[in-house]
């Protein structure tokens, strides 16, 4: 009977996100895994299968430390204003203090591995976001839209601004950029005013 | 959870897979396996409370197959 250790197992997730983002799913085995995060390929085959069930274990992982980081302090019966900006708030924080587990996020979106991942997201998230826009629509503090062009314009500003200062440039690469809550808030203003009825 | 056992295997092909599939299907204190064939090791990964890893070797070699546990 062998043993699980959460310390150990941390160490494999963090390592294997590393590899990832740094060589693409194809730099990553779990032979190599094993040999980076210093144990053994028998303790990683304790928590996966194979190399595609740890990819989308890593992804559920992450997702749901994203659903709770953006969750935090937010309530669905929150007016518009209000709860976009405890929105913006919590997932710019999130994105910015780990910018390595938001690249693997990414990378999954445009890989095969996006389906299967898809059909695990947490179903809370999606009922809570969904309870918001309603109410906010009903309240008519927000005009009714397609999702995907309600989303684009509630959220890609804010996504943006975070990819302008992960590469740490602004549009074109010519002058440094950094995002402030002052940047941020003053955004949210404008995105506030395009969705109000 | 139950507990995980693993070896190292030389069943490195779907139709190997299939030859030991049967055998392992067919006892009942197996809950889970599978057999990452994209590891050089061919690892057979068991999900059992109830089984010993020299059952396990010994069920797998009498079908043919090299099978040892794989060291931590």
């Amino acid at each position: 009977m062998r043993t699980r250790d959460e310390h150990k197992a941390a160490a494999i997730r963090r390592k294997a996100i590393e590899m990832i983002v740094e060589k693409g799913f194809d730099g990553l085995s779990m032979q190599k895994l094993a040999r980076a995060a210093g144990v053994s390929p028998a303790t990683i085959y304790i928590y996966y299968k194979d190399r595609d069930d740890l990819i989308v274990q890593l992804w559920i992982d992450e997702m749901q430390k994203m659903v709770d980081a953006t969750l935090e302090g937010f309530d669905p019966g929150m007016s518009f204003e209000e709860g976009l900006k405890v929105q913006w708030m919590n997932r710019a924080r999130f994105c910015l203090e780990d910018p390595v587990r938001m690249h693997f996020m990414e990378q999954i979106k445009y890989s095969p591995y996006n389906d299967v991942c898809l059909k695990r997201m947490d179903r809370r998230f999606v009922t809570v976001m969904g309870a918001f826009v309603h109410n906010a629509i009903r309240r008519k503090e927000l005009i009714r839209l397609p999702l995907e062009v309600y989303w684009s314009l509630a959220f890609s500003p804010l996504y943006q601004l975070v990819k302008f200062h992960m590469s740490g440039r602004g549009v074109g690469g010519r002058e440094k950029f950094e995002l402030d809550e002052k940047t941020i808030t003053q955004t949210l203003k404008l995105v506030i005013k395009a969705l109000r009825p | 959870m139950p507990a995980v056992l693993v070896f190292k295997t030389n069943i490195a092909r779907p139709e190997e897979v299939n030859q030991v599939a049967g055998l392992l299907h067919a006892w009942a204190a197996i809950k889970k396996w599978t057999i990452d064939l994209a590891d050089v090791d061919c690892v057979l990964r068991i999900e059992s409370d109830a089984i010993q890893p020299d059952e396990v070797i010994a069920l797998i070699r009498k079908a043919g197959f090299w099978c040892e546990e794989l060291p931590d």
